[in-house]
């Protein structure tokens, strides 16, 4: 689906409303650190020298209030859960999550404890999940793409209303 | 006439500079800290009770996830452990291989900490240097054992392949100028890699010290601050980086020799004031002798090749591709896969010198295929509960100092 | 490395350990723990001889209701490290069942303190005199002692946002553990405690 389309000889172009939106969101995506266990590791270097993701317009946030994504990282624990819920309600809409690691995904190597929840999707509605032990850094910068498809495909207007 | 009151401020287990989930209730007055109450937990995975549910072979992952910066020492303790049940001692190359990625392991982690030590206190391109090396000693691991992070690749009995004589290359989407200069180092086997990266480090290390040693606002920082005496670092519990840093010379890999660290040269560095820039010193002096370590380590395995599994195949799998053809290493393999091997009646205690400190594994077993009890003797447990007494009467920006000083992992705290 | 061991009974418990720190020099409580020796020497599946029942899935459960009351269940288990001698030493106590308490060990070596924090936590054992006995790694208002034998692995419930009230709500767990090798003794097949 062509986002402009260019009349070469006026100089001018047009686009949708909806589609600007939509790109712009999605080519700056400011990610709230939400590193909790092995996985963060695995984001810290995804942002870090050899895989950057600056490049991407994607830059750690640590206040909700200044992010647009959350990217579980690691075991939600019990514990956890309200806080990881307060996190993402300060989050100003429109927002995603990404959940990355089986972890987050679905309890993960930690499925029968006693005090991990099952999966970040009890908590936290999910956009995008990262499978992997932990996933390698790449695999998140692949997520993050995904996740940039997803929200261009997204209708930009109607997303405000439904925060 | 005004009056002070002390108030609480919770540094929630959201925060930049929280190290992982950890939550403080801070009693401070005014910017000065009265108490500290680290609440802890958010990441307790119940980790001890979940070994007890699997054989010993499918918990050697569980050990990798504890402390997640530095991997295959908390791995090298609980084989080890395993092996003082079992009695048996792995083939002479297979100790070495250990060795070797004990001290990748110990400089990925003091990597990572300098890097988010760095990063807290305010010096921020330090994270990228740092990180900048791990990404190279993080290809080692992915060679020999296909994960970057979570290798298992320590077994009872040896290490589970051999180093690999091919490293992997960068072949597309680059140019092939690009190819030639990414692919420099690995155009030889496993050894030449480690070899490039460890002729290197020094240079890396003296970089580090360059931007942070002499650095007067590094120093007015870390100067002074969470001054740990060693009466007080014995009393609470304190090993590893921290209780060399306030005085003591001791190191297990000297005072309770395990693998083969009785033939090799190196020296153990110890502080003198016990503050953070003395622990600081104290870990980048740690790096230089890992390298000096490694290479030793890089020298012998090149001259002596040889078995790194031990031959018994009740305890280790037989070679892949004889299992698949061999009727005894069929039944054998059957076997370890589905029930796994049983330990004697009895308890062990295992302990390394891991990065952090003392790390240990108390393991008690019933005859089982699975471990009865299994304590973790996180070497960070005990630094995080001396946090309070380091912290009082400082400032609240100390406290983020202190924090990164004790290189505070929450995997192996709340396990 | 070898490891003395020695067994002291709970009058004597807190006089030894003071008594290892000045006398003999251990200046550091490097661990300390609880044992719970409910299902110790039990089997899931019997696999030395031809049984009625051992067989097919093989799982038999383990008992749980024997040992619940004796008074041998529990023990603490603490390791000391002597830096000028180079020596390691671990002391076992039984801990009285009636009273499940122990005297603290926090005024001979302070690192004790949130290793006794944890044992409560996890087995409820109490300790007497110790400075601030609270829950330290389970959740705050959880209720049973993880790690004893008896508790489940799942545990009881489990925590999941509620869209209605828009709070975090516990549930109850209604999965099913699924034990993927059941757990078989191979070696000596009645230890005795005592032999330890």
């Amino acid at each position: 689906m062509s986002l402009l389309s260019l009349n070469g000889s006026s100089g001018y172009a047009l686009a949708r409303l909806e589609d600007l939106i939509s790109w712009s969101r999605s080519q700056s995506m400011w990610p709230m650190t939400f590193g909790l266990a092995c996985c963060a590791i695995e984001m810290m270097h995804a942002g870090a020298s050899r895989l950057d993701l600056d490049r991407f317009g994607v830059m750690f946030r640590p206040s909700p209030r200044q992010a647009d994504v959350m990217i579980i990282a690691g075991t939600l624990c019990n514990k956890m859960a309200p806080a990881l819920r307060t996190v993402y309600d300060q989050m100003i809409g429109p927002k995603w999550v990404i959940s990355m690691g089986s972890c987050a995904n679905g309890g993960g190597y930690y499925h029968y404890s006693y005090s991990v929840v099952r999966g970040a999707d009890r908590i936290v509605p999910v956009d995008v999940y990262v499978p992997g032990c932990p996933p390698t850094a790449e695999a998140l910068i692949y997520a993050i793409l995904q996740l940039q498809r997803k929200i261009l495909r997204e209708r930009g207007m109607s997303e405000d209303l439904v925060s | 006439m005004t009056t002070l009151h002390s108030y609480q401020l919770n540094f929630g287990p959201q925060h930049p500079a929280a190290h992982g989930v950890l939550r403080l209730v801070l009693e401070l007055e005014g910017e000065r800290i009265i108490n500290v109450d680290p609440h802890i937990g958010l990441l307790h995975r119940g980790t001890e009770k979940l070994v007890e549910l699997r054989p010993y072979l499918q918990s050697i992952g569980y050990m990798d996830r504890l402390d997640y910066v530095s991997m295959l020492c908390n791995e090298h303790a609980y084989v080890m452990a395993i092996e003082n049940m079992l009695q048996i001692t792995p083939p002479k190359r297979a100790l070495y291989i250990r060795v070797l990625f004990d001290e990748i392991t110990r400089i990925l982690n003091h990597l990572l900490w300098l890097g988010a030590h760095a990063l807290d206190v305010g010096a921020m391109s330090m994270f990228l240097y740092c990180f900048r090396e791990r990404e190279v000693l993080m290809d080692c691991y992915e060679a020999v054992s296909g994960s970057r992070l979570h290798a298992t690749y320590y077994r009872p009995g040896g290490v589970q392949r051999d180093l690999p004589d091919r490293m992997p290359l960068y072949f597309k989407g680059f140019s092939d100028k690009e190819k030639e200069g990414l692919n420099q180092d690995r155009q030889g086997s496993f050894i030449e890699y480690v070899r490039s990266f460890s002729q290197r480090f020094g240079e890396h290390v003296d970089e580090y010290e360059a931007l942070l040693t002499d650095n007067r606002i590094w120093r007015q920082r870390l100067e002074g601050i969470g001054v740990l005496t060693l009466e007080d670092a014995l009393q609470l519990g304190c090993t590893g980086p921290i209780l060399r840093a306030s005085g003591m010379q001791w190191d297990l890999r000297k005072n309770q020799p395990y693998a083969v660290y009785s033939e090799l040269n190196f020296d153990v560095p110890v502080g003198k004031n016990g503050d953070c820039f003395d622990r600081y010193s104290v870990r980048l002096a740690e790096m230089r002798q890992s390298n000096r370590i490694i290479m030793q380590c890089l020298d012998w395995l090149e001259a002596n090749p040889g078995p790194v599994l031990i031959d018994d195949y009740k305890i280790a799998l037989p070679p892949h591709n004889r299992s698949h053809t061999h009727m005894e290493e069929m039944i054998h393999h059957f076997k370890l896969m589905s029930e796994g091997f049983s330990l004697p009646v009895g308890e062990t205690y295992a302990a390394i010198e891991h990065p952090k400190g003392e790390f240990g594994i108390y393991l008690v077993s019933d005859g089982a295929n699975k471990p009865y009890r299994l304590k973790i003797r996180a070497a960070g447990f005990p630094h995080l509960a001396a946090l309070s007494h380091l912290v009082k009467g400082h400032l609240l920006a100390d406290l983020v100092t202190v924090l990164g000083s004790l290189d505070i992992v929450f995997g192996e705290i709340d396990r | 490395m070898i490891i003395e061991e020695r067994r002291v009974t709970i009058d004597t418990y807190f006089a030894e350990c003071a008594a290892l720190r000045d006398r003999e020099g251990f200046t550091q409580l490097t661990d300390l723990t609880v044992i719970d020796y409910l299902t110790y020497g039990q089997s899931e599946w019997v696999t030395q001889q031809a049984t009625t029942h051992g067989f097919g899935r093989g799982k038999l459960a383990l008992d749980l209701q024997k040992g619940q009351k004796d008074r041998n269940r529990f023990e603490v288990v603490i390791h000391l490290l002597n830096y000028q001698e180079n020596r390691r030493v671990k002391v076992r106590c039984f801990v009285p069942v009636e009273v499940m308490t122990m005297p603290s060990l926090f005024e001979i070596w302070a690192s004790a303190n949130w290793y006794e924090r944890e044992a409560f936590d996890l087995f409820g054992v109490a300790f007497d005199r110790h400075p601030d006995l609270r829950r330290l790694l389970t959740d705050y208002g959880f209720c049973g002692y993880p790690l004893r034998k008896d508790f489940p692995m799942m545990g009881y419930d489990q925590i999941i946002y509620d869209r209605k009230t828009e709070v975090c709500v516990h549930e109850e767990v209604r999965d099913r553990l699924r034990v993927p090798v059941p757990k078989v003794i191979r070696f000596p097949s009645s230890p005795k405690k005592e032999q330890l």
